[in-house]
């Protein structure tokens, strides 16, 4: 599977799980841009199953004070998206390093976004420390870009 | 195309970093644009401002993104390995919208945001501090002026260009903005 590209092939038939399988999507370095928004390692959509995809957004809320300033309230909301296939006989492969915008466009996925308090998140995985290692350099994700 | 000069030097589809003008003073108030996607998916590099602005020092910038549609979710840990999860998302309370907080990193900069500059170039651009945001849709209403409300508390007064070597062009645009000021001191 060629690295930043999509695949759509016929599904194999496949065991339903009651897992949410979670895959990330990074930005190598830098500010927050979802058009650099890549994934971290390759996975594959299957039918019938829904994915929780995170980013590496996390943004808090505010309150506006007026037109003079903007108050950072505390925690930070991380940016993912649940996302499905619509044909149930067909499934995705996701290559390494794929855009996520490439993925969200495609046409053959139902895609909803909504937020995860940081904490909230700790739940699933220790991505979390996954992604500060990315940050930090450990992993060959950024010294390859 | 002579107003769009008045607004902003850079081309559509562009950002120019100038240095910045004493003569202007920052009003130290936040101002905020839209940017729009082209298709139906957001995707910052399709995303773009309809109108050209300035980010002049010391002003803080807010950019409404039009992913708004992002509901706030919690995840329900059925087991104690924590392999078994379940994704609640709750579309009852008001969703949430993506935006950018940006200020110049260098106070002795400006920079022109041309008409259709993607929100992409913005946040790649190395020159802004970018804090993202998520606002509620009552916060967005509150931040979306209208741009004429928000130009009028500019102190962007165009007496002369803001960079010392303007291009040709524009230095006959400039050129003629002063001929106009000549005739019409109420500019």
């Amino acid at each position: 599977m060629a690295a930043g590209t999509i695949t759509l092939t016929r599904a194999a038939p496949t065991l339903t799980t009651t897992e949410l399988p979670v895959h990330g999507f990074l930005v190598p370095g830098g500010d927050f841009d979802p058009s650099r928004c890549l994934s971290y390692k390759e996975f594959t959509v299957n039918p019938n199953q829904k994915y929780l995809l995170f980013t590496s957004l996390v943004a808090p809320t505010v309150k506006v004070n007026g037109d003079d300033s903007l108050e950072f309230e505390q925690g930070g909301y991380r940016l993912c998206y649940k996302i499905s296939m619509k044909k149930p006989g067909t499934a995705l492969i996701v290559g390494e390093k794929t855009p996520l915008t490439l993925l969200l466009s495609s046409g053959c996925i139902n895609a909803a976004s909504f937020t995860l308090y940081r904490d909230d998140f700790r739940l699933i995985s220790d991505q979390e420390q996954l992604i500060h290692e990315i940050k930090i350099g450990k992993k060959p994700f950024v010294s390859r870009m | 195309m002579f107003q769009m000069y008045k607004m902003s030097m850079a081309a559509p589809g562009t950002i120019v970093l100038t240095v910045a003008d004493p003569a202007l003073k920052s009003d130290l108030k936040i101002l905020n644009y839209n940017f729009t996607s082209l298709g139906g998916h957001f995707d910052s590099s399709l995303c773009t401002t309809p109108v050209p602005f300035i980010i002049h020092p010391n002003d803080r910038h807010v950019l409404i993104t039009d992913l708004d549609q992002i509901f706030g979710a919690t995840i329900h840990n059925k087991s104690s390995d924590g392999r078994r999860n379940t994704l609640s998302v709750n579309e009852e309370q008001s969703p949430l919208r993506l935006c950018y907080s940006v200020c110049l990193k260098s106070p002795d900069m400006m920079l022109h945001v041309g008409r259709d500059a993607s929100l992409s170039l913005l946040l790649r651009s190395g020159c802004l501090q970018v804090t993202p945001l998520m606002v509620t849709s009552e916060q967005a209403a509150q931040l979306m002026r209208p741009v004429d409300e928000q130009n009028n508390r500019t102190k962007w007064i165009p007496v002369r260009p803001p960079t010392p070597c303007p291009s040709p062009i524009n230095a006959q645009c400039f050129s003629d903005d002063d001929d106009d000021d000549n005739n019409n001191h109420d500019m």
